[in-house]
């Protein structure tokens, strides 16, 4: 009887957003390039190139610090919407070579090879192959590790691909995991932190060999639960499965009247009320609309509906800006309205708001509308104009 | 005193110049501009600058068919080649055309025909979908329907990459729908500047290479200050079109006017002069 062993592949966009930022401007390849914002200001590196890494300047680090560190490089301000667009476009790709994509993060994705060898043959030339595929058609540069599960494939990307300059990419075979990860310090172990590196280092534990081997009985006395947890990572222990993500292709919210309405101000009260919904709706699912659609239903039941394309937004007063201008295009008929509806579609994902990029005023206004009908309810607070309704 | 050449030299007007070569579309290029027009009495942007060129391309969306007055005007230009190029929006799945569609056309044959009897201009017919619309089967079937009841050329510009793969493009060629190329900044993956070589009929349309507010709203967009560079590329594209195509197709965008138009005179001057050394050799 054959052994079956899953094959994982942990696939990483290099400098990701440097690397975007290099497509749009071909003049920053070869210069250290920091994206962050203002160096002046009080925001952190959001990314950096291997240039500016080589002067000390890294990921999460105040932007005042690193111009201290790299006065020389490009300061570049992060464009959310590329971003959004090219990990979009990356998951696209991936989703057409492989069945089972799982997107982590915006520049991470797991991919499960495993049972495919008769199809595609050896797991990591088909892993070699995908990543030519991705590289051709982005011009993104990657790296990319295949182990068995995820856990050590995340770590044979960060560890060993990204450090090999030519080929970076990097296959664990079956039953190697523990030997593989013992020469690593413990901060290479996904879950492991500044803190804890400091907890395990009084008791001399600085390599994941030396947790790995630490008796299960002496990390539960000392870390509780999350020591045995850690014990069975550091030996390349991961039940994790990789799991498609589905992302929602649209977002709306509709209304009908309890009385139907010749009435336009209470019609423009009642689209406020649905694009703050709507506006909601986005930024907690963290994702911009590139486009809107007004969808309108006449008491005799046409229904009649019209879509705009405009810049990526969530923000309710974008949102009803173009509703209202939607919605006087299409009240075209004398005639008593039953319904409105707002739909929000071409989405992409909010970088800004997942990477704390400096807030802009509008941005700040909804973010504490939302935290405030997060802790009392969506009742308590919206917009005095659309309180009528 | 002033004295008087008894022999002086032939001055070389620049209507001179002009008239030694020949006009771009005796040699199967037709270079012009595009302009979107509105619908209720707005005023519409049709620029006198579009004169100046053998086509016009007239945006509008399918919600928005032009008044008759409008169309009028439009068809009386001096231009030779009047293209309609149709915004369309999907339904929900984008994988089919809204039923709007089909009233919008009938709307534009009707007015088209009640505007002017004898239709003396050549007329295309581009249907451009959304860049979210992903290629399905479904749609190959829409296209060849609206293909076979239009009284016009018919073409289809699409964006997603799912159009561009070997497969698709197969198919299309198969079923005879033709496609408009795109000149759009080297966004890798996200826009394909492909071109059709085996079609008889290219369409390029210029889009500007302003990479860094792609995603932005128009105006903000577009950007036809084209350096003399990037005019010689477009210039070496169109002439490789050219020599698989009968008739090639090349359009400056809507915003801003100015640009555009001085653009579209310098690809002017310098396809002339490509064409003139051609065949000079």
């Amino acid at each position: 009887m054959s052994t079956y062993s899953p094959s994982v592949v942990h696939l990483d966009l290099d400098t990701f957003f440097v690397s975007v930022e290099r497509i749009l401007d071909p003049a920053l390849e070869r210069r250290p390039v920091i994206v962050g914002g203002n160096p002046f200001g009080r925001g952190v590196v959001a990314g950096c190139s291997y240039e500016a890494r080589a002067y000390g300047v890294h990921s999460a680090q105040p932007i005042r610090l690193a111009y201290r560190l790299c006065p020389q490089a490009a300061f570049l301000h992060g464009n959310y919407v590329h971003y959004a667009q090219y990990s979009n476009l990356v998951k696209e790709i991936l989703e057409e070579l492989v069945p089972i994509c799982e997107k982590s993060s915006v520049d991470e994705f797991y991919l499960d090879l495993s049972r495919c060898e008769s199809l595609k043959g050896n797991a990591y030339k088909w892993a070699q192959e995908i990543s030519r595929v991705v590289r051709g058609e982005t011009h993104l540069p990657l790296s990319l590790g295949l182990a068995t599960n995820k856990l050590v494939a995340k770590v044979a990307t960060t560890q060993m691909a990204k450090q090999n300059a030519l080929e970076r990419h990097y296959a664990v075979d079956a039953g190697n995991e523990a030997s593989f990860l013992s020469p690593f310090a413990v901060r290479a172990l996904p879950g492991i932190g500044e803190v804890m590196e400091g907890k395990l280092e009084p008791y001399g534990i600085e390599r994941l060999g030396q947790l790995a081997a630490t008796p299960v009985q002496v990390l539960e006395r000392l870390f509780g639960k999350t020591g045995r947890v850690l014990r069975e990572k550091a030996q390349g222990i991961d039940h994790s499965q990789v799991i498609i993500t589905r992302e929602q292709k649209s977002y709306s919210r509709e209304e009908t009247f309890g009385e139907d309405s010749l009435d336009a101000q209470f019609i423009y009260q009642h689209l406020l009320k649905l694009s703050a919904q709507l506006g909601e709706d986005l930024r907690k699912g963290k994702v911009f609309s590139g486009k809107f659609a007004l969808k309108l239903r006449y008491s005799d039941f046409t229904t009649v509906s019209r879509s705009t394309s405009c810049s990526y937004t969530n923000r309710d007063k974008d949102i009803y800006q173009l509703a209202e201008k939607l919605f006087r295009k299409l009240w075209t008929r004398r005639v008593r309205v039953r319904l409105i509806g707002i739909e929000a579609n071409d989405l992409i994902d909010d970088i800004e708001q997942q990477m704390l990029f400096p807030d802009e005023t509008e941005d700040n206004k909804c973010s504490v509308l939302d935290v405030i009908r997060n802790k009392y309810g969506k009742q308590v607070i919206g917009y005095a104009a659309a309180m009528a309704s | 005193m002033k004295s008087i050449d008894r022999n002086p030299k032939p001055v070389k007007t620049k209507a001179a110049r002009v008239s030694v070569l020949p006009p771009l579309y005796a040699q199967g290029i037709h270079l012009g501009l595009s302009s979107r027009i509105l619908k209720f009495g707005q005023k519409n942007k049709v620029s006198p600058s579009t004169d100046l060129f053998s086509a016009l391309e007239v945006n509008m969306d399918m919600y928005s068919p032009p008044q008759e007055n409008t169309l009028l005007s439009l068809l009386q230009g001096s231009y030779q080649r009047i293209i309609w190029h149709v915004e369309v929006s999907e339904l929900e799945d984008m994988k089919t055309l809204r039923p709007e569609f089909a009233l919008f056309l009938t709307q534009l044959i009707e007015l088209q025909a009640n505007a002017t009897k004898e239709q003396t201009k050549e007329q295309l017919f581009i249907l451009s979908l959304q860049p979210t619309a992903t290629y399905s089967d479904q749609w190959l079937d829409q296209l060849q329907q609206q293909r076979d009841n239009l009284p016009y050329s018919f073409l289809i510009e699409s964006t997603h990459r799912s159009w561009k793969t070997e497969r698709v493009q197969a198919k299309l060629k198969s079923t005879g729908i033709e496609q408009v190329s795109l000149d759009a900044p080297k966004l890798f993956g996200l826009i394909k500047n492909v071109d059709d070589l085996t079609a008889k009929r290219s369409y390029l349309r210029l889009l500007g290479r302003n990479s860094r507010d792609w995603f932005e709203a128009p105006p903000k967009k577009y950007e036809y200050q084209y350096p003399a560079a990037e005019i010689s590329e477009i210039v070496e594209r169109i002439q490789r079109l050219r020599e698989n195509a009968d008739d090639v197709t090349v359009i400056l965008g809507i915003h801003p006017f100015e640009d555009a138009c001085a653009a579209a005179q310098l690809l002017q001057k310098k396809l002339l002069a490509a064409i003139s050394k051609e065949q000079q050799c």
